[in-house]
């Protein structure tokens, strides 16, 4: 009961955290309806097949080769195979995240695999799915957990970007998204 | 006081723009700041902190060779300069031995302290400063006036009429679009850059680890998308344990800009995967210039504990009146005025260290 109350405090804490940074945070209960979730959004954005309009989903543990098939049928314009060039002219980033932080609203992800860079650094819009399991209360927490004696490159991701270079007035959308959505998925497994 | 320097002071007081900007950012900053310390101790992180530091400009070259021995194992390039001839001469070499033609850079205060850009720019090396602020600046020809936010000293009116006149003309004086302007124009220039040079935040000698905190994203464009990386890090960046960088994460964001994390940290600990499935190259230069010398004169080593939030030129009356191309070089402000005597000249810091009024605010 105890470890009930615990979880929901560390999800109200990363939701208020992440959407004082101007993150949306949804919440679904299973992987196939985190698919569903994706694919209404991507809808919802008008994404087709063209450029600029299309979407690239990052190679995740969370989408096998037949949810692949489902996902490119359901979402024309819906693409996985991230290229360079692709993510250059998408209008979508889709990625797995590792880790998220209660604390400041992060996102942790061991990002040796260029396309997580790519996703969620070319496209206006980025959408990142993580285990609900896999939220830990701070910093502290995940310094222990990610190895850097694996990992060359490790992401935090808090926030879409931002500025206050003119001024000091805060512009959101800079050189990265201008938009961050993030789906906590509750039965997804955390990565060990 | 020399004549020159007195009239720069006068001209300074006489910019309204200048005293309105920096006086209506130090009075929020207060505020802000101390809403995003909340619920943190934060005279147990700074003193948790200076131990670190301290602890580490004792032991600059072990942890430079432990970081060295680190990071090769992983198969980065170290290269451990102590000029800043050498780190340039450094980079143009690599330069021109890979055919660079383009760079694109993320905001570093070691590559402005060793005049970088001029260095390669005069190779006929194209090179873009892609932090807003510093794309800014270099487009105006002008040097960062804080050393957080580079174009504080400037309006909008300025910025649009600077992107206007080096960029494309009929810029307007609206933020929004001023900013969309700097994506649109830089974004080709990132997928065209052949190298990408950043600086670093935090170097873990443990590890080989940078860590690179940025908010724009232009930091992980500049580390991924070009096929070459070279980080410039001054070895006051050094710390000795991965853990050590918590306390330094928990300040840094929350002292400088009032956020309780920058929207990007990148922790780099080896090379990785380019674009085209062939090994990024990774350079890290650790930058000595004086530093060590600095570290051994018990006056000054406190300084190297430093991890530049650049709070004390927030707080500064007098760098609210004057600004950072008054009150400072390449460094601004309080501390600027120490490490400008060490990394420049002394006597480049005889004049702006006589600006400071003792008020003890940056304490």
């Amino acid at each position: 009961m105890n470890g009930i109350i615990e979880s929901s405090l560390v999800i109200d804490s990363f939701k208020v955290h992440a959407e004082a940074v101007s993150a949306q945070v949804l919440r679904v209960a299973t992987r196939e309806l985190a698919m569903e979730s994706v694919a209404d959004l991507l809808h919802q954005e008008g994404v087709e097949d063209k450029p600029d309009c299309y979407a690239v989903w990052a190679a995740c543990p969370m989408i096998g080769p037949a949810d692949r098939k489902k996902l490119e049928a359901a979402v024309p314009g819906l693409k996985f195979d991230v290229t360079r060039e692709l993510a250059a002219h998408a209008k979508v980033g889709i990625s797995q995240m590792d880790w998220a932080l209660a604390n400041t609203g992060t996102l942790v992800q061991d990002a040796d695999q260029v396309d997580k860079r790519l996703v969620s650094t070319l496209p206006l819009l980025h959408i990142a799915l993580v285990s609900t399991a896999a939220l830990l209360p701070d910093l502290a927490a995940v310094l222990t957990r990610v190895d850097p004696g694996k990992s060359s490159y490790l992401s935090f991701i808090t926030g879409p970007s931002r500025t206050a270079d003119i001024e000091r007035v805060l512009t959101i959308g800079v050189h990265g998204p201008e938009r961050l959505i993030i789906v906590l998925v509750d039965d997804l497994e955390v990565a060990a | 006081v020399k004549q020159e320097f007195k009239q720069s002071i006068l001209d300074a007081l006489a910019n309204p723009n200048l005293s309105g900007a920096l006086g209506r950012f130090s009075v929020a900053y207060r505020t802000s700041r101390a809403k995003a310390y909340e619920g943190v101790d934060f005279e147990a992180v700074r003193t948790q902190i200076a131990e670190i530091k301290s602890s580490s400009a004792s032991h600059f070259d072990e942890l430079a060779d432990s970081f060295t021995r680190a990071a090769e194992a992983r198969g980065t390039k170290v290269f451990r300069a102590n000029s800043p001839q050498a780190v340039k001469d450094y980079i143009l070499r690599l330069a021109q031995e890979r055919g660079v033609k383009s760079i694109v850079k993320s905001k570093s205060m070691a590559s402005e302290e060793i005049h970088l850009n001029e260095h390669l720019e005069k190779a006929g090396i194209a090179v873009r400063e892609t932090d807003l602020g510093e794309w800014i600046i270099q487009l105006a020809g002008q040097r960062p006036s804080h050393m957080v936010m580079p174009a504080i000293h400037m309006t909008k009116e300025e910025v649009a009429e600077v992107f206007s006149d080096k960029v494309e003309v009929g810029q307007m004086p609206d933020i929004p679009k001023l900013v969309k302007f700097a994506r649109g124009k830089l974004r080709p220039i990132f997928l065209g850059a052949d190298m990408g040079i950043s600086g670093a935040n935090i170097a873990v000698a443990d590890t080989g680890s940078i860590v690179i905190i940025t908010n724009e994203g232009n930091g992980r464009l500049v580390t991924t998308l070009p096929r070459i990386h070279v980080a410039i890090v001054g070895l006051e960046k050094l710390i000795e344990h991965f853990a050590d960088i918590e306390p330094i994460l928990t300040a840094l964001p929350r002292s400088a800009t009032a956020q309780l994390l920058t929207s990007y940290v990148s922790i780099i600990s080896g090379p990785v995967p380019n674009t085209d499935g062939t090994p990024k190259e990774l350079h890290i230069i650790l930058m000595d210039n004086r530093r060590n010398e600095m570290a051994h004169d018990p006056r000054f080593k406190q300084a190297l504990q430093c991890i530049r939030c650049a709070s004390c030129l927030n707080v500064c009356p007098v760098f609210r009146l004057v600004g950072g191309h008054v009150f400072g070089k390449v460094y601004t402000g309080g501390i600027g005025t120490i490490l400008t005597a060490w990394f420049d000249a002394l006597k480049e810091s005889d004049e702006i260290q006589s600006l400071c009024i003792q008020c003890g605010n940056c304490k």
